[in-house]
């Protein structure tokens, strides 16, 4: 048989298969609710359409790992528009209503204040990043930001590295017991030896000031640096696919349960 | 090769269709939904020391000043499956032994939501009240300037509730006076949320003492703040609400997730093994054809 016979015969099994299980579904959905109208009232009836529309959801999502199709892109750009237009809203409500549009116009039985138009000026200068020739305003603000992030992250950087509970200070433990005017050197002491010999090899691999081959003792740590960086990485990919799966036994708690009710 | 040699079954092992993979992770994470099967799990040191700092809290309270937990809720639908059942977790725990806390968030609006359902939820099997035996304050959008004002004095940027009650009308934050109050602040972020903890707010205050519920990938990232002792435990993942759920004695969502976890991760290794199994012979035999040809 030709490529684009098998191809056509193809598209129309899954036409089939995607005309089965959308009726299934559908006709679920609507028995479920209303089953769950009857008993509970309209409340029911608009809580399980909500969890049948969600399963809907979550099936369409899923139909990317058969093949790219027309669904999964809907659902991508549904949720992609509902992102944006919900970020849009929490910005209004959590941080300008209250923070600035309350103040202004005097909400909630506070007195109008006016000033708060002021704000709107420097604000107003980050979007002449738009423009070639007055670009150099919206400079103003960067500058008067990154100033201040500095200035707070230095801070930030000193107190969580040098502090007294600070990174490096906690870090940096004996390689050798000292008790009772005796020298010894235990498991806890092995593992602070571990930490400097990793540290100083992952660190021996970016120094670039001199060249690796021609000294054997950076060529050395360095390739052993390599090691516990792909020790490491590996390490993080694996817990990205338990994350992943973690997911995906959230979502199929939400068919089986929620929606299916087994 | 000719079109009518046969594949070797090694080749055929770096050739399977994902579609089929997919399929058998599916099969296999569904099955302990209908047949339980048991997972024992040994409990790690960083979750047996935030269920210690709790069960300390409690101790203390019975005893000296009431101190708070402070639950910093940075979580969003899109890490509900980890960050939920740790949460649930812990305010499980709390709820039992009459530890108080309050909710927020600097980051997200939907984590205290969503952790104002579970502790509804777990207040009735506890008969606690809200606005007594716990506050949500919600999610208050803040620069770092505003934050640093927040340590020296939580209430200059708070002045009500999530529910719109004056703050300092509640009756539980009228036992709040600071952020010296609180005794530990539980982060759940499936980013870097808890850094403005231990940078900013741990120095200021050296009793506070910071836990942690991560998604298993910012997990490895949380260690060497676990060493250093910057930040006293840690729930990494479904498999950490699982080990508290293990010590609260409780199987919730977490303990049986940890069923299908296992048989997914099981699965994972046999398609790495034998992905690895097929590329290595085919790299032999390319080797040997190679030889026959010299």
């Amino acid at each position: 048989m030709e490529t684009s016979e098998l191809l056509k015969r193809r598209a129309r099994i899954e036409l089939i298969v995607v005309l089965i299980l959308g009726t299934a579904i559908c006709v679920y959905i609507a028995a479920d609710c209303i089953r769950y109208g009857v008993k509970e009232g309209f409340d029911g009836f608009l809580n399980r359409l909500g969890v049948g529309i969600a399963a809907i959801c979550t099936l369409l999502i899923y139909s990317f790992l058969y093949r790219e199709n027309p669904f999964y892109r809907l659902l991508e750009h549904i949720l992609i528009g509902l992102s944006v237009g919900y970020s849009t809203g929490v910005v209004w409500t959590e941080l300008l209503k209250p923070n600035w549009f309350d103040k202004l116009v005097g909400a909630e039985g506070r007195i109008p204040n006016l000033l708060w138009l002021l704000v709107l000026v420097p604000g107003v200068l980050w979007y002449f990043q738009l423009s070639r020739k007055n670009v150099w305003l919206s400079r103003i603000l960067i500058m008067f930001f990154m100033g201040t992030g500095a200035g707070l992250g230095f801070r930030g950087v000193f107190q969580n590295l040098l502090a007294e509970r600070g990174q490096i200070t906690q870090s940096f433990k004996s390689i050798l017991t000292y008790s009772g005017g005796s020298v010894s050197f235990t498991w806890f002491n092995f593992d602070n030896l571990l930490f400097i010999v990793i540290m100083l090899c992952v660190l021996s691999y970016f120094f670039f000031s001199f060249r690796h081959e021609k000294n054997p003792v950076l060529r050395g740590s360095s390739r052993l640096g390599r090691y516990f960086l792909m020790i490491c990485f590996g390490t993080i990919f694996g817990t990205t696919v338990q994350g992943r799966m973690s997911l995906f036994i959230d979502r199929l708690t939400f068919l089986f349960h929620d929606w299916l009710g087994l | 090769m000719t079109e009518n040699e046969k594949v070797p079954w090694y080749e055929v092992l770096q050739r399977i269709d994902r579609r089929i993979i997919y399929l058998i992770v599916l099969a296999l994470c569904s099955v302990p939904f209908f047949i339980p099967i048991p997972v024992a799990m040994e409990v790690s040191p960083p979750v047996q020391s935030l269920f210690d700092k709790i069960e300390q809290i409690a101790e203390q309270n019975k005893s000296g000043k009431e101190q708070f937990v402070l639950l910093a809720m940075d979580w969003s639908p899109s890490v509900k499956a980890e960050n939920e059942p740790q949460t649930a977790a812990i305010i499980e725990h709390m709820f039992r032994k009459n530890v108080r806390f309050i909710i927020l968030s600097f980051y997200l609006p939907e984590g205290p939501r969503m952790t104002e359902t579970l502790a509804e939820e777990l207040a009735k099997k506890y008969d606690k009240r809200y606005g007594v035996d716990w506050v949500n304050i919600g999610y208050k959008q803040v620069d770092l300037p505003a934050y640093l004002s927040f340590i020296r004095d939580m209430y200059s940027i708070i002045e009500k509730d999530y529910r719109g009650t004056p703050i300092r009308d509640v009756p539980m934050m009228k036992k709040v006076g600071s952020l010296r109050d609180v005794s530990l602040v539980f982060e759940a972020t499936g980013s870097a949320g808890y850094g403005i903890w231990v940078i900013y707010a741990q120095p200021e205050i050296r009793t506070l003492e910071v836990g942690v519920g991560v998604t298993a990938i910012v997990g490895p990232s949380i260690r060497p703040f676990i060493d250093s002792r910057q930040i006293i435990g840690m729930l990494e993942g479904l498999s950490g609400a699982a080990q508290y759920e293990q010590l609260l004695k409780t199987r919730g969502n977490a303990t049986r997730g940890m069923g299908s976890q296992n048989l997914a991760h099981l699965w994972i290794i046999v398609t790495m093994a034998l992905g690895n199994i097929g590329y290595f012979l085919s790299k032999r035999r390319e080797r040997n054809r190679k030889k026959e040809v010299a």
